[in-house]
């Protein structure tokens, strides 16, 4: 099969990676920050949201990119409170390849599924579009980071949102929003570790599709609701 | 005789539908003897009773004597005040002499006595001596007097009681009683009763049964019917006991049939004809073990399209996943073409701000410069119009590709159905034949040639022992229809000829009994030796509920009946002897032994050729009824010896 991505200069993988990872993480922060408030120690100016932690972007980006441990966690839901409108949102998230299509790989790391954020974060930065804060350590690398949602992120985001080719990913992060809720990175991080395949990915390997698994499931939890 | 032969054989040959030779080789062989009239009575009488001994006296032994002479017939009587001084075992030692074995003679006595010696008349005169040690006897038995003598020895009790068996019955002109004696459930066996046997009818006691009366089933009967005289007697109980022999005789071998295979013999008839179809069907089974070949070999030959269509599904389902997979990498080319193109243009509009490294803003000279020169004014390098080239081209030829894709993709799904098809048909057929060589494997078709013969072998050994089985069964039945038409005639014959004598017989009986005390209107004695006595007013009393005493009023009666209709008649065989043991204490009366003993005295003056020996201990009574010289009363001290 001709590989066309092969006809693109030299830095195209590795400046579209940046650019849709900019816009990936963009989204998130748009549709799952938090309001900037009080606790927030010196926010930057007039920044409107905020994502207090890195695994919980992590968490949350890995869910927009394998849409299938995104349904598998619906189902989850699903279990938990009995919404039957949870099947039928797994189900679409599963239709027509989707999850093959639009996966983007991840390695699996020390704690689960990461990819350095920083070209993202630099693009969007340039744009004044999201502003990274350390806490920082007496001597120490930072202990966390605080990723910010700046008013022309927030107004990038609204305009992604009209774009037909990009607001796939507003759309998915509103989801991803709704699905994480107020959890925490560590407690979104041990829900993915929960899913063998996942947990058991040796290190620096990517993470496998659970794509076949997720389908069995849901029909049998259709089985057993239409029952 | 001849003449008689001829015509029971064809008798019975004419009940049976067998030929009368088949009957006679039969009848013969169970000893079925025709023998319509026997032989008259012969008498048999008490001539001395003489025995001595020792016994224990306190401390020391003491030794006594005994010896009676009873020259003639009529009554003779021993007697004594006191019990336990030997009045019955005289009448044991005698019974003892003559049946060659003791019968109810106490073991103290028997021990006491060394020698005993007892004469009889019986056609000649028979003496029988003998000594004992240790309780053994050991003697002589000698027949006849004078210069014809003839003497057996014995020294045993075995021999003793053979040789007069031997000697009594060919005296009196006896024969052994033939019967059949269940040994077992299931096992009767054949067996005749000797000597002994009659002895029973000769005394009255406390223990013994006569010959009437509640007896043993069987012998009872047919003593009466010897004693009696009935004709075709003999032939009856031959042929009963016959009877009762090969019927179980049939019986075993039903047990036998029914012990092969456990089966019943129905069973393996139907077995029998079952080999027979095997064996007959050899060539059936010949074509059906090819056919079996032959589906085994379908079965065989089926597995290896089995494997090609597998693998061609295996093929064509990984030329499908390659075909998705390629349909899938190239979407994804596109979508990241597509994405990658617009997130480009997306950020291209917007103005940048500051360095992303060091936060410092864009300054209005960076930007000036960016729009006259194109010069970045974020990295001063030479401005690039974007990270993509040829988008659209790209975008047509990726799409392009993608619907050939696509097409690839449904192109192999249709492989896989069809071979999919291909695959459950040739599995399908794989296990249509698995079916057929299954069934053919359950119908017993499939037994391999080994176990066939093997098969085959053993129901032939099975029906062949059935045969066999079958081939005794069928001779033992045609032999028992032959012995039960020979049964039922010996019966028909007896019965025509035993009612007359029967009723002499009764109408006797009813004539004596008044005389002895006892009166009856009519008697009713049966062949089977049951007696029904019509006391006055036609009361019917059955023996069983007479009193001890008219028990033995009737059977004193029925002997001395006996007798008297053997004397008139020259029918009956009772040898006229009657030993009676203390008829006192039969619940009677002193004036009821008085009476009896009077009326024995009278009966035995009236009926010649009887002898009775009474033994009782009412010797006031005896003294007045008895002459002297027939009494036998107790020595000094009370004791008879």
């Amino acid at each position: 099969m001709k590989d066309y991505e092969q006809d693109q200069p030299r830095h195209y993988q590795a400046d579209i990676e940046r650019i849709i990872a900019a816009i990936r993480i963009l989204t998130i922060l748009s549709a799952a920050g938090d309001k900037v408030g009080a606790r927030d120690l010196k926010p930057p100016a007039l920044s409107v949201k905020v994502v207090r932690s890195q695994l919980r972007l992590q968490a949350m980006d890995f869910w927009v990119r394998y849409a299938d441990y995104l349904a598998n966690e619906i189902l989850n839901l699903y279990e938990e409170m009995g919404d039957f409108t949870r099947l039928d949102q797994a189900e679409e998230m599963l239709k027509d390849d989707e999850p093959d299509i639009r996966r983007v790989p991840m390695m699996r790391y020390l704690f689960g599924a990461y990819e350095p954020l920083s070209d993202a974060i630099a693009t969007l930065r340039t744009y004044d579009l999201v502003q990274l804060r350390a806490k920082p350590r007496r001597g120490k690398a930072p202990q966390s980071y605080s990723y910010y949602l700046m008013p022309l992120g927030a107004a990038a985001a609204a305009q992604i949102d009209n774009n037909e080719h990009l607001r796939w990913y507003t759309r998915r992060a509103a989801v991803v929003a709704e699905v994480a809720g107020k959890r925490s990175g560590t407690i979104l991080k041990s829900t993915q570790h929960a899913i063998d395949t996942y947990h058991n990915t040796k290190l620096r390997s990517l993470i496998p599709s659970i794509h076949n698994e997720v389908v069995s499931r849901l029909h049998r939890l259709r089985g057993l609701a239409l029952r | 005789m001849t003449t008689t032969l001829t015509s029971f054989s064809e008798a019975v040959a004419q009940r049976s539908r067998v030929p009368v030779a088949t009957v006679d080789v039969t009848l013969e062989r169970f000893g079925i003897d025709p023998t319509p009239a026997p032989p008259t009575a012969r008498q048999l009488r008490v001539r001395e009773v003489a025995f001595a001994g020792t016994r224990p006296q306190e401390d020391k032994s003491e030794k006594f004597s005994f010896d009676w002479k009873l020259d003639r017939d009529g009554l003779w009587a021993l007697t004594a005040e006191r019990n336990s001084v030997g009045k019955s075992s005289v009448l044991q030692v005698v019974l003892w002499a003559l049946r060659g074995t003791p019968k109810h003679l106490a073991d103290d006595v028997r021990s006491w006595l060394q020698s005993v010696s007892v004469s009889f008349e019986a056609t000649r005169l028979v003496v029988v001596s003998f000594t004992l040690s240790e309780g053994r006897p050991n003697g002589t038995v000698s027949l006849g007097s004078g210069d014809s003598i003839t003497t057996h020895s014995f020294g045993s009790d075995a021999e003793f009681r053979h040789i007069m068996q031997d000697v009594m019955l060919s005296s009196l002109d006896l024969e052994k009683i033939p019967g059949s004696h269940e040994q077992a459930p299931g096992d009767v066996r054949d067996v005749e009763h000797g000597w002994t046997a009659y002895t029973g009818a000769f005394i009255a006691d406390a223990h013994s049964d006569a010959i009437i009366g509640q007896m043993r089933p069987g012998l009872t009967p047919h003593l009466l019917q010897v004693f009696l005289g009935l004709p075709w007697a003999v032939t009856t109980f031959r042929a009963d006991a016959a009877v009762r022999v090969a019927g179980q005789r049939l019986d075993q071998h039903k047990k036998r049939l029914a012990f092969l295979g456990g089966r019943s013999l129905n069973d393996i008839r139907m077995q029998l004809r079952d080999v027979e179809a095997k064996i007959a069907s050899d060539s059936v089974q010949e074509s059906s073990q090819r056919e079996y070949a032959r589906a085994q070999q379908r079965f065989q030959d089926s597995l290896q399209p089995l494997h090609n269509a597998h693998a061609r599904l295996t093929e064509a389902e990984e030329m499908r996943d390659a075909a998705m997979s390629s349909r899938i990498q190239l979407q994804r080319q596109e979508l990241r073409l597509k994405q990658g193109h617009a997130a480009s243009a997306f950020l291209w509009r917007l103005d940048p701000k500051c360095c992303p490294h060091c936060s410092q803003s864009i300054d209005e000279e960076r930007r000036h410069r960016e729009s006259a020169e194109h010069i970045c004014q974020v990295c001063s390098r030479p401005l690039s119009t974007g990270v993509l080239q040829n988008v659209q081209e790209v975008l047509l030829e990726l799409s392009s590709a993608i619907i050939k894709a696509r097409r690839a993709e449904r192109e192999a799904i249709d492989q896989v159905d069809v071979a999919r098809r291909d695959y459950e048909a040739a599995r399908q057929d794989r296990r249509s034949l698995a079916e057929q060589v299954r069934s053919l494997e359950t119908f017993g078709t499939v037994l391999d040639a080994q176990e066939m013969r093997v098969e085959r072998e053993r129901l032939l050994t099975l029906a062949n022992a059935a045969e066999a089985v079958l081939g005794e069964l069928v001779a033992d039945e045609a032999t028992l229809t032959i012995l039960d038409a020979a049964l039922a005639e010996a019966r028909s014959r007896i019965e025509a000829s035993a009612a007359p004598i029967l009723q002499a017989v009764n109408d006797e009986i009813a004539t004596l009994l008044p005389s002895i005390g006892m009166p009856v209107v009519r008697v009713d004695l049966k062949r089977n030796a049951h007696v029904d006595v019509y006391q006055p007013g036609d009361i019917k009393t059955p023996f069983g509920r007479l009193t001890k005493g008219q028990q033995l009023r009737l059977r004193i009666a029925t002997v001395a009946a006996l007798v008297r209709t053997a004397k008139k008649f020259g029918a009956g065989r009772h040898p006229g002897l009657l030993l009676i043991d203390s008829p006192g204490n039969e619940e009677m009366t002193d004036a009821d032994v008085q009476e009896i003993l009077a009326q024995l005295r009278l009966l035995t003056s009236e009926t010649p050729d009887l002898q009775i020996l009474l033994a009782t201990a009412r010797q006031a009574i005896v003294e007045k009824v008895v002459p002297s010289e027939r009494i036998k009363g107790p020595m000094l001290g009370g004791a008879l010896f």
